[in-house]
């Protein structure tokens, strides 16, 4: 026992001796142990996770197998349209304030109707053989859709989805114009089948939230129908489905401050398992178009078991991305933006019926203007220098979410350096221009309040 | 050791002795030590005149404020959780987060060590503390700032974060 304390003691000293030699090491930041910079990483949000993973090898390693898993959504993104011809589209991360070339090969020679979180919805009209499909450009994944009867098809201006094709069990409904039947699909089905949701015409929006779909109409009336129910409808065969089996409650809503103004553009969001609605009303702009005039936003709301539309007077914490084919919600704190409260715009036509493909539709710069900007709830005002009007360069760009994890990735990073470089030397003109046009405008908001912040 | 559950009985001092990386021995009292979960995990299988810890890893400037932090929690602790019993208003833990925030304000060097002692000694409050302090650091930081702030060398071939 003596001994080997003794021994012990003998052991220590030698041991010391040793460390005073080499006195205090230098910090070798990169080389953090990998749970430490996981740690580190959870704590940051989104934009700054971005800009960690950049700083080093060591680190990006670590991020990238952790983010995969575990990270959130990821990016707000504009998707610009109209380079049909070109297998790599111009698109701005407005929050980074850049400009991404993506690569989309497989949208060379179609067009982009819209967007589902990460993934886009890509129709191309080669005459024998007309194709629909979700492309998602960052997993490079694909899933055919049946193709849509060529003229029927025109009559369709939106898509929209009850969740990501991510998952096994969604439905897509094609929405149309007055008059025309709403169209639905689900995994497993052959064909696009019309006569479930026929007593729902003359809706003007719908949203996927919590298992439903819910529609709106003019009157701010809502149809809810159950997900599941219409899959079940739908797999029983085209005889067997008919209004009768779904889950389907038409809802009278009350709305106690019923917007008066006209025109008004209606938008149903999804948001924290929340129904939003956002009512854009417009005004004249010197007697030749439309502009944005203000917003307001409602909550779907249950009161006394009633359905009620209750004015929000403040986002909180949420940030709405809205659009034309697929609106969404973030919260600025997660991705580490000053920007709460705030509505993002873009210059949408008035109605969902166009399509950029469609005989009705109207060609660029004919007849439409710019009006797309941020407005803010904090005072009701559009966030200064943030609002452009002019006239109209292509059709309207489409939000699309780029996941973190695509960010972490080595490959994705060389060749999207090399894209970008491909990309300015040819010159993409107009649209390019139209991108750099958003950069100076963004730049200019991504501090709304400067002297706020310098203090 | 039922005794120290009774205030009016103070019970003598126990002590454990830290010897840092540079050799220099540090006598602390035995709660104090124990905020280490290492420390901590076998303390009672360990004859009580062996109390006595070599810590490799760990350089004296840096032990002498890991002890300064642990000697500071362990004594707020008691006083929050007497004045918890004599149910008299206290801001205790507010005060004890604005003098973490004062201890953690240090240059980048120094939240290393402090950092990796944490770590190595597993004191979960104090690596939580100095992983909060990085993160702050980080935080609205583009990568070149970063790694000016950190001292980190730019070994990415590409840096596709990188404004033309």
């Amino acid at each position: 026992m003596c001994s080997s304390l003794v021994q012990d003691k003998q052991k220590k000293a030698m041991e010391i001796k040793r460390k005073k030699a080499c006195k205090k090491h230098f910090p070798d930041w990169a080389g953090l142990p990998d749970d430490i910079v996981n740690h580190i990483s959870k704590k940051l949000p989104v934009l700054s996770t971005l800009s960690m993973g950049s700083v080093c090898k060591s680190w990006r390693r670590v991020m990238s197998e952790e983010v995969s898993a575990t990270r959130k959504r990821g990016l707000p993104w504009l998707m610009l349209r109209g380079q049909n011809d070109s297998g790599v589209r111009a698109c701005l991360s407005v929050l980074e304030n850049k400009v991404w070339n993506l690569e989309v090969p497989e949208a060379l020679g179609g067009y982009l109707w819209g967007s589902i979180e990460d993934w886009l919805i890509v129709v191309k009209l080669n005459v024998f053989k007309p194709d629909m499909f979700f492309w998602n450009p960052f997993s490079k994944t694909k899933v055919v859709l049946p193709m849509e009867n060529y003229y029927c098809k025109n009559y369709y201006g939106k898509m929209v989805l009850s969740a990501s094709p991510n998952k096994g069990n969604y439905v897509v409904l094609l929405l149309g114009g007055v008059g025309t039947p709403i169209a639905c699909w689900t995994p497993g089905v052959r064909t696009w089948h019309r006569q479930c949701l026929q007593g729902l015409l003359g809706s003007t929006d719908v949203v996927g939230c919590n298992g439903y779909f819910y529609f709106i109409t003019r009157d701010f009336n809502i149809s809810m129908v159950g997900v599941k129910s219409i899959i079940s409808a739908m797999k029983q065969g085209e005889a067997a489905s008919d209004a009768s089996a779904l889950e389907l409650h038409h809802q009278r809503i009350e709305m106690p401050e019923r917007p008066t103004w006209k025109p008004v553009r209606l938008y149903l969001v999804e948001s924290c398992g929340e129904v939003l609605l956002v009512c854009r009303f417009f005004e004249d702009f010197e007697g030749v178009c439309r502009v944005t005039r203000t917003f307001e936003v409602f909550k779907l709301d249950v009161h006394r078991d009633r359905m009620v539309w209750t004015k929000m007077e403040s986002l909180g914490d949420r940030v709405l991305f809205i659009g034309t084919s697929d609106s969404r919600s973030f919260s600025a704190k997660e991705l580490g933006v000053d920007i709460p409260n705030c509505i993002y715009f873009f210059n949408d036509f008035f109605t969902n019926i166009w399509t950029e493909w469609g005989h009705f539709s109207p060609s660029p710069g004919s007849c439409s203007f710019e009006d797309w900007g941020v407005f803010s709830l904090d005072g009701n005002r559009f966030i200064p220098n943030s609002c452009n009007r002019g006239k109209k360069e292509s059709f309207p760009p489409i939000w699309i979410t780029a996941p973190t994890w695509w960010y972490f990735n080595d490959s994705n990073c060389k060749s999207r350096s090399s894209l970008k470089r491909k990309a300015q030397t040819c010159g993409e003109g107009g649209l390019n221009r139209c991108g750099t046009h958003l950069q100076t405008h963004l730049k200019m908001n991504l501090n709304p309040h400067p002297q706020r912040k310098r203090t | 050791m039922k005794d120290s559950f009774n205030p009016s009985i103070e019970p003598p001092k126990k002590t454990v002795t830290l010897v840092s990386s540079d050799g220099y021995d540090f006598e602390v009292e035995e709660e104090v030590a124990l905020e280490s979960q290492v420390i901590k995990d076998g303390f009672e299988d360990k004859a009580v005149d062996d109390r006595e810890y070599l810590l490799f890893n760990v350089h004296s400037d840096t032990l002498e404020l890991i002890i300064k932090y642990c000697e500071k929690h362990v004594s707020s602790r008691k006083s929050i959780s007497a004045a918890a019993a004599s149910s008299s208003s206290s801001n205790g833990e507010e005060a004890l987060k604005e003098w973490d925030e004062h201890f953690i304000s240090v240059d980048t060097n120094t939240l290393y060590d402090i950092l990796m002692a944490a770590d190595y000694l597993n004191i979960k409050s104090l690596l939580d503390l100095a992983i909060q302090k990085v993160a702050d650091t980080i935080h609205g930081r583009s990568p070149e700032q970063i790694r000016k702030k950190f001292n980190i060398e730019n070994d990415s071939i590409i840096d596709p974060w990188a404004s033309e």
